[in-house]
């Protein structure tokens, strides 16, 4: 048996008893989160009272300790016999070093569950499991046949152990580790279950006994303790590898990424695995300044990361005093104990240094560069507001330690953050150069859409300490401020830290900054209304929306029409636009919109759309507000659509109803001549009740568009009003109000769109029939006053019967396509379970008129 | 272009209810009595130029020609605190002072010789404005000057202005009780003729309404002719507050009767006020819960009509519009259609679509009301048709016995032949037919002959050549 495999056996069998080489890896948080209560009983108690901790740790490792060197004879006894065995089959199989090997690591996971010596006495029977296994050993040996001979196994622990073997992260592969590598994705808490499973089999299954190999053992140790080194040399070394120099005997392995003990150096296992844990803070150090040295100065960690390096270091120090005050002990330790390094067992005095000490001392610091060594890791490539919240997450741990430790790291670490927040919410400066900020802003963007567009909001770096509303308002905040800057060209007032209004943002009290958010939320946003709704007016521009483009001041659209009627019936392309302002500047001062405040009547203007072939004046002519900034922050090019669309709609409604009550007002004035001509006394009643119907039906619509503009509006101003916080909301009920109105003139179907667009081709429809019976309508009363004219000198010849009959069919069949649309559109209407829908059915079909007239058209069928 | 409206105000009744309506509309738009801006009157919004326009020195000059054959009235005016407000250039009171003495026959015949003189002052305001809407005549149809004259005026209005339209305010007789005035079912039948022929809208005012509305909705056990006159001018200045203060619809006369008119022959139109109060009508008391369904509920019963008429089971609206003044919820105004569509508390034409129409108005900022909310009906129902029944029932009577003829046959319109109230009552009787036959589905093909009988009664005049009335009412017929 050569040296190195001894060692190995030795290792690997420790590793089992202690819970693996794993066992205390970190990598992932929740490993990390769950350590803590698994071996670290108290820290603070631990360096409060060094002497208490020793004990404690003394009789935790008491029966484990005693167990080890038995295990560690039992192991090479056992690796004598397997050789021996093997050396003595091997007429039968030209054995190699492979298979020996295996056979050793069968028995060893056989013998395994039998490590404690003392529970079962029956030696009969023990010597009789031991003749079996080996049998078993042995036969497995020739068969190679592993499931057959796994089924003779007892427990399903056997077959764990096999299959440990395929398993390389369980038993490290490496050879001749002192440390625990830290790369490995078994998580503690699995490893740990195995090993108490393990040493739950152990109890259950009968020993072997352990002084039947005793005697190979003492042999070997014999090496060792000619081999022993000092624990003072050794806590020298580990000093120096707690900085991350390499020592005399411990050096750091770059391959194996961990420190080595010098094999030839003899020291009792129990000290060796002290000094493995002891290692650690050496490799954890080695990366936390590693971590530190490669970013402190690296721009593109961000701010945030800075700080984070910052942090480190300042941690790194209370690491280097404490290293400090150690070595000062071990100097002291080394002055007491001069009777020579060689004397192992040396009585130490009580205040000296030992290894065990130094684990109990080390343990707090231990644990820190662990949690830094951690968020080393997750914090890899995060930055800024990413960065914050990883950190934030580990304070939801129940460790309050672990939350302690990373609140006031996150105090510290997030300081670049709140200092960013500060200058949004309360200047509205965004100082944020590495991109860290969860509000983003696009520096092409005009100021014209600074609102909508400059600022985008990162939510990727929103730190999970800030709720969403939160930031919102935030978000909210920086934007109206810049928002007041830059578009209405005002001073915001920003509250002075000198008066006391700023609160100083910081981790830690969320409330007490949510209360701080709140009132600059409030603040800013009623700044920024009030400046819109004062210097911008911009209630008085809904007014002129709702005024000029939605019609209500009807004195001025009764004069648009009046004067344009005219040159608005001839085709679209001989209008000029000249001669449409000069119009409509005499609209205005004709009527009441001269007591408007005259800059809202230099945006009004006229405008002509897209001319397309046979299109009328009518079809064209729009009326245009313009608007600019801030107020297009509210009125944007969607709701100018949406604003033009409803005028063209009533503008259309209007011209009907225009054009209808002058035919009406025709055939009333003029109604008393024309009854003298008897020929056409009938067409004349027939289409006084047409027009009327006609009007009817365009002024019940008109009505019922009315109301529903009105409630909308009223809605927006009742919000306005009382309710809106901040120009988010405004353009939102701005938005919604449109919507609102569009949706009850059927330009939008917010639920249907197709059935929408249908009831306006109808609706349009009866427009146009209502215009086109108009046009008859005039042949006839031209006809008449033709009539009534020549009826004057000429009383006994009748009209013209041919040319009445063309009228005559013209008119009836208007009337005809009128009713038969009307009925069309009325059961369209009564089909929708849309409320507004219905009402507009029933104010059209008030007398159930309509309805009548399709009972008696269906019924007698 | 405003759409001006000039008013005329004839005789005792007129005038008064003129001097009432000008305070209220200056009251309204805040206008002194001398036509002056009130410091207060800064909102815009309305439309004072309708019926005021303004004079060199900006005051407003209303624009309204005060007629009268007795100056009694006119003088009272005149000693008013409203004297300065009127252009004095357009009062008119007949020298002689004698008044039309309660005759129609008098009163038409001093406008005939007056005519001159009263239509250039028509026709200097007409010139005066820039788009003349239509004219406005203020009367009773009882007495002799508001009637006579009156009747007179729409004849000549409507041949001067063929294509203005003509509204009237018209004050009825109380046709209940025995009236001081004899003749008053002669001088009615006679004036409806010319509201039915020459003017295209009558808002019919009936005295034994607005004495039965001062009694039971203002507990005023005699009223006098001012509170009468105040109930008046309420129903007018609510009835022209869409044109005076202009929105989306009904911004002109033609808009908003043209809806309420669907034939030219039935345009008697009746008319619903309610909460009457205080503010309009001094000693008034009772303040109710208004809202909109109260308000339009109310104008639908009777006992709030400014005209008594007797419903017969077959009386049915041909349309309404109701005006309503002040905070009215939008939303409140569907559900009331609906209630009252329900309730079938109104009964509608079957041979046509019609409707309430609801129309919202802004109320004068600087008359304070008790009431949120206040309405207006203007309503066109064919029960209108039982007041000239009963206005020809009265009539009848007379005319059988010939009774209290002397006086017309002074003029030389009755000289020689009473033809012309035959011819009278024959238009009423017209009348009335077209409201009855406007209760029934076949409406659309009844022959109306009341236009035609004026065309030919115009004609019979003017050219005597032609055969009388008869031949041609029979030529039609055939």
């Amino acid at each position: 048996m050569n040296r190195p495999d001894a060692i190995k056996t030795f290792f690997r069998s420790s590793a089992s008893n202690y819970g693996g080489p794993n066992s205390q890896l970190v990598d992932s948080p929740s490993s990390l989160l769950n350590q803590p209560s698994n071996f670290e009983h108290s820290p603070r108690e631990s360096i409060l009272s060094p002497r208490t901790g020793k004990n404690r740790s003394n009789i935790s490792a008491a029966t484990s300790h005693g167990s080890d060197s038995t295990n560690l004879k039992i192991q090479k006894g056992l690796y004598q016999l397997v050789q021996h065995f093997t050396d003595n089959s091997n007429g039968l199989h030209s054995s190699s070093e492979a298979h020996k090997e295996r056979a050793y690591e069968k028995c060893k996971a056989v013998l395994r569950r039998n490590l404690r010596p003392s529970v079962v006495q029956d030696e009969m029977h023990v010597a009789n499991l031991i003749s079996k296994k080996r049998t078993l050993l042995l036969s497995d040996q020739t068969d190679t046949q592993l499931p057959e001979s796994r089924q003779r196994l007892s427990s399903p622990h056997d077959i764990d152990s096999f299959a440990s073997q395929g398993l390389p992260s369980l038993i490290s592969p490496r050879p001749h580790t002192l440390a625990r590598t830290h790369d490995d994705s078994e998580s503690p808490r699995s490893t740990r279950r195995k090993v108490s499973d393990e040493s739950d089999d152990s109890m259950a299954h009968n020993l072997p006994p352990a002084q039947q190999l005793e005697a190979g053992l003492r042999t070997h140790e014999a090496d060792f303790s000619s081999r022993q080194i000092s624990e003072a040399a050794l806590l020298r070394d580990l000093m120096f590898i707690f900085q991350g120099i390499d020592g005399t005997y411990i050096r750091f392995d770059l391959e194996a990424d961990t420190y080595v003990l010098d094999d030839t150096v003899g020291i009792p296992r129990s000290t060796r695995e002290l000094v493995h844990r002891l290692t650690e803070l050496g490799w954890l150090y080695k990366r936390i300044q590693s971590f530190v040295t490669n970013n402190i100065d690296d721009p593109s960690i961000g701010l945030v990361g800075q700080s984070f390096c910052s942090s480190l270091q300042r941690e790194m120090n209370d690491y280097y005093k404490l290293i400090a005050v150690l070595e000062s002990q071990i100097t002291k330790t080394e002055g007491n104990d001069a009777t020579g390094p060689e004397n192992f067992n040396t009585t130490l005095s009580a205040k000296s240094l030992t290894l065990k000490r130094l684990v109990v001392w080390m343990r707090d610091s231990l644990q820190r560069l662990r949690l830094m060594s951690v968020l080393i890791d997750v914090c890899k490539d995060q930055k800024g507001g990413a960065f914050v919240s990883v950190i934030h997450n580990y304070t939801k741990h129940g460790d309050p330690f672990i939350q302690k430790f990373i609140s006031q790291l996150l105090e510290e670490v997030s300081t670049p953050f709140w200092e960013m927040l500060q200058r949004w919410v309360y200047e509205g400066e965004l100082e944020d150069p590495y991109g860290e900020f969860f509000v983003g802003c696009d520096e092409s963007v005009t100021e014209e859409e600074l609102w909508q567009k400059k600022y985008t909001f990162r939510e990727p770096m929103l730190p999970s300490f800030i709720s969403n509303t939160l930031a919102e308002k935030i978000f909210a905040i920086g934007k109206s401020l810049n928002f007041i800057r830059y578009n209405c060209h005002e001073m915001a007032i920003i509250p002075k830290k000198s008066q006391g209004q700023i609160q100083t943002l910081r981790y830690g009290n969320i409330s007490a900054v949510e209360s701080s958010i709140d009132k600059a939320y409030l603040d800013t946003s009623r700044q920024l209304l009030n400046i819109l709704k004062d210097k911008f007016k911009l209630m008085e521009h809904l007014k002129a929306f709702k005024r000029y483009l939605l019609l209500s001041q009807g004195d001025f659209i009764q004069y648009l029409l009046d004067t344009l009627g005219a040159g608005l019936n001839k085709p679209a392309n001989t209008l000029f636009r000249h001669n449409l302002t000069g119009v409509l500047e005499t609209a205005i001062r004709a009527s009441n919109a001269q007591y408007d405040d005259p800059d809202i009547l230099a945006r009004l203007d006229v405008r002509l759309l897209e001319i397309s072939p046979h299109d009328l004046g009518w079809d064209v002519f729009t009326l245009d507000y313009h608007v600019d900034s801030p107020i297009n922050t509210i009125f944007t090019p969607q709701a100018m659509q949406q604003y033009l669309q409803m005028f063209n709609f009533l503008w259309r409604l209007k011209r009907v109803e225009h054009s209808l009550s002058a035919a009406w007002r025709g055939l009333v004035t003029s109604g008393r001549q024309y009854c003298s001509i008897p020929e056409l006394s009938k067409d004349i009643r027939a289409a006084q009740i047409v027009v009327t119907t006609m009007i009817h039906f365009t002024s019940q619509l008109q009505y019922y568009y009315l109301f529903e503009a009105k409630c909308s509006w009223e809605e927006l101003c009742d919000f306005i009003d009382n309710k809106c916080i901040d120009l988010d909301s405004l353009i939102d009920a701005h938005s919604k109000y449109l919507t609102d109105i569009t949706t009850k003139g059927f330009l939008n179907g917010s639920h249907n769109q197709k059935a929408v667009q249908n009831m306006l081709t109808k609706l349009f429809k009866i427009l146009d029939i209502a215009l086109q019976y108009r046009a008859s309508l005039e042949q006839l009363i031209a006809m008449a006053d033709h009539e009534f004219a020549r009826r004057d000198a000429n009383p006994s010849s009748g009209v013209d019967a041919a040319k009445l009959m063309k009228i005559r069919i013209r008119l009836n069949t208007g009337a005809d396509n009128f009713q038969s649309e009307t009925l069309d559109l009325l059961s369209t209407l009564s089909s929708y379970q849309d409320d507004d829908l219905r009402s507009l059915c029933t104010r059209l079909d008030y007398n159930d008129f309509y309805n009548r007239l399709i009972t008696t058209t269906t019924t007698p069928a | 272009m405003p759409r001006e409206i000039i008013t005329l105000q004839a005789g005792q009744c007129g005038n008064q209810i003129g001097s009432e309506f000008w305070r209220q509309l200056c009251a309204e738009h805040g206008i002194s009595s001398d036509g002056t801006l009130e410091d207060f009157a800064t909102e815009g919004g309305d439309r004072k130029d309708v019926f005021f326009y303004q004079a060199d020195d900006d005051h407003y000059i209303p624009r309204a020609i005060l007629l009268d054959l007795e100056p009694r009235v006119v003088n009272n005016i005149r000693s008013s605190a409203f004297a300065n407000l009127y252009n004095p250039e357009n009062i008119f009171v007949s020298n002689d002072g004698g008044g039309a003495g309660n005759i129609w026959a008098h009163g038409y015949a001093q406008g005939e010789k007056i005519c001159e003189e009263i239509m250039d002052m028509v026709d200097r305001e007409a010139d005066g404005s820039d788009s003349l809407e239509g004219f406005m005549l203020l009367h009773s149809i009882a007495g002799g000057t508001g009637s006579g004259m009156g009747s007179f005026l729409l004849e000549r209005l409507n041949d001067r202005y063929p294509k203005k339209l003509i509204q009237t305010y018209s004050v009825f007789p109380n046709s209940e009780e025995v009236s001081d005035i004899v003749v008053q079912p002669y001088n009615s039948i006679l004036s409806l003729k010319r509201l039915a022929n020459n003017a295209d809208s009558v808002v019919v005012l009936d005295n034994a309404a607005l004495a039965r509305i001062a009694t039971d909705r203002l507990h005023i056990q005699t009223p006098t002719f001012e509170q009468t006159n105040q109930l008046v001018s309420t129903v007018m200045s609510a009835s022209t507050t869409t044109l005076r203060y202009p929105g989306y619809m009904n911004n002109d006369l033609v808009g908003m009767i043209s809806s309420l008119i669907p034939t030219p022959q039935c345009h008697f139109l009746t008319t619903a006020y309610t909460p009457f109060s205080s503010d309009q009508v001094d000693k008034a008391k009772s303040i109710r819960k208004t809202t909109v369904l109260d308000v339009m509920r109310r104008l639908l019963q009777p006992k709030n009509r400014m005209v008594s008429t007797i419903p017969s089971k077959r009386s049915c609206y041909i349309s309404v519009l109701n005006i309503i003044q002040g905070e009215a919820d939008p939303t409140d105004v569907h559900k009331s259609l609906l209630r009252i569509r329900e309730r079938r508390l109104a009964q509608f034409i079957p041979w046509g679509p019609a409707s309430i129409q609801v129309a919202l108005t802004k109320k004068s900022p600087y008359v304070q009301t008790s009431h949120r909310v206040s309405g207006l009906m203007l309503a066109n129902h064919t029960s209108i048709a039982s007041l000239f029944r009963r206005t020809c029932d009265q009539y009848d009577k007379f005319r059988k016995r010939n009774a209290f003829l002397e006086q017309y046959r002074k003029e030389p319109m009755f000289s020689d032949t009473l033809d012309e109230f035959d011819d009278s009552r024959q238009v009423v009787q017209d009348l009335i037919e077209e409201y009855e036959a406007c209760e029934t589905p076949e409406y659309v093909n009844h022959v109306s002959y009341l236009f035609y009988r004026c065309w030919l009664a115009h004609s019979y005049l003017h050219k005597p050549t032609l055969s009388g009335p008869k031949r041609y009412a029979n030529s039609l017929i055939i």
